[in-house]
């Protein structure tokens, strides 16, 4: 049986949408250059650049060579060349 | 009144996206926090592989075994017809402050299996979810709104 998340957790879940958010708004530009066409993973908690990867399962595996969970880094992709979306 | 932006980081346009917070029983634990790209065209909001592997962390290999979804949906597009799984989902839609301005609890959220070429997609909030909402958008501004 599955337990509803707290109220704590919404609110904590809110933290976190605002701080990736800032996060990405401050380095995308640079990293955009750094790492084009690639996923980046950065560490939550210091925001350091621990992999960079075109392939999305790649970047899976490196953050976990790196010992850490995915769950603890932010991974966007640097769309360097414009997506044209038709979905 | 729950407010989103204009991002234009990935496409030629500026697309409307929004933070929600979703819960995906028997997966997740807590609420986790979605960018979603908001998509008038979409009929269901779904997840993609960025999402569900990257924040969600579901095992790429457990996405790619369709064997282990029991409850599956097929969608056709632009890129012709897609089978997703679908999960029950609990969406949080917060005011800036953070509290909760509207949770739903009585819908699903389909989970995209990856393929070559959609691990970077955003995931996407679709008409299930936007019905709920007067939907208010201003290029000039950047400003996406979502109103009760």
């Amino acid at each position: 049986m599955s337990v509803a998340p707290s109220s704590a957790s919404a609110l904590r879940s809110w933290a976190a949408a605002e701080a990736e958010d800032a996060f990405w708004r401050e380095h995308y530009p640079a990293y955009l250059k750094a790492y084009p066409d690639q996923f980046v993973a950065a560490a939550k908690d210091d925001g350091r650049v621990i992999a960079a990867d075109p392939d999305l399962l790649r970047i899976v595996q490196l953050i976990r060579e790196c010992g850490l969970d995915i769950q603890q880094v932010w991974v966007r992709f640097m769309a360097a060349t414009p997506i044209s979306l038709a979905l | 009144m729950i407010t989103g932006r204009l991002n234009g980081g990935n496409y030629w346009y500026r697309h409307p996206f929004v933070w929600v917070s979703v819960h995906l029983p028997t997966i997740t634990q807590d609420f986790v926090p979605i960018d979603f790209m908001i998509d008038t065209g979409m009929t269901r909001s779904c997840l993609h592989p960025q999402d569900t592997i990257g924040k969600i962390a579901i095992e790429p290999a457990a996405l790619a075994d369709s064997a282990r979804w029991p409850r599956k949906r097929t969608a056709g597009g632009i890129g012709g017809r897609v089978t997703n799984y679908v999960h029950d989902a609990q969406y949080l839609f917060h005011h800036e402050d953070g509290s909760v301005a509207l949770s739903i609890t009585t819908e699903t959220i389909e989970l995209v299996p990856p393929t070559a070429t959609n691990t970077a997609y955003p995931s996407l909030l679709g008409m299930d979810m936007l019905r709920y909402f007067r939907l208010r958008m201003d290029y000039a501004s950047g400003i996406v709104v979502l109103e009760l």
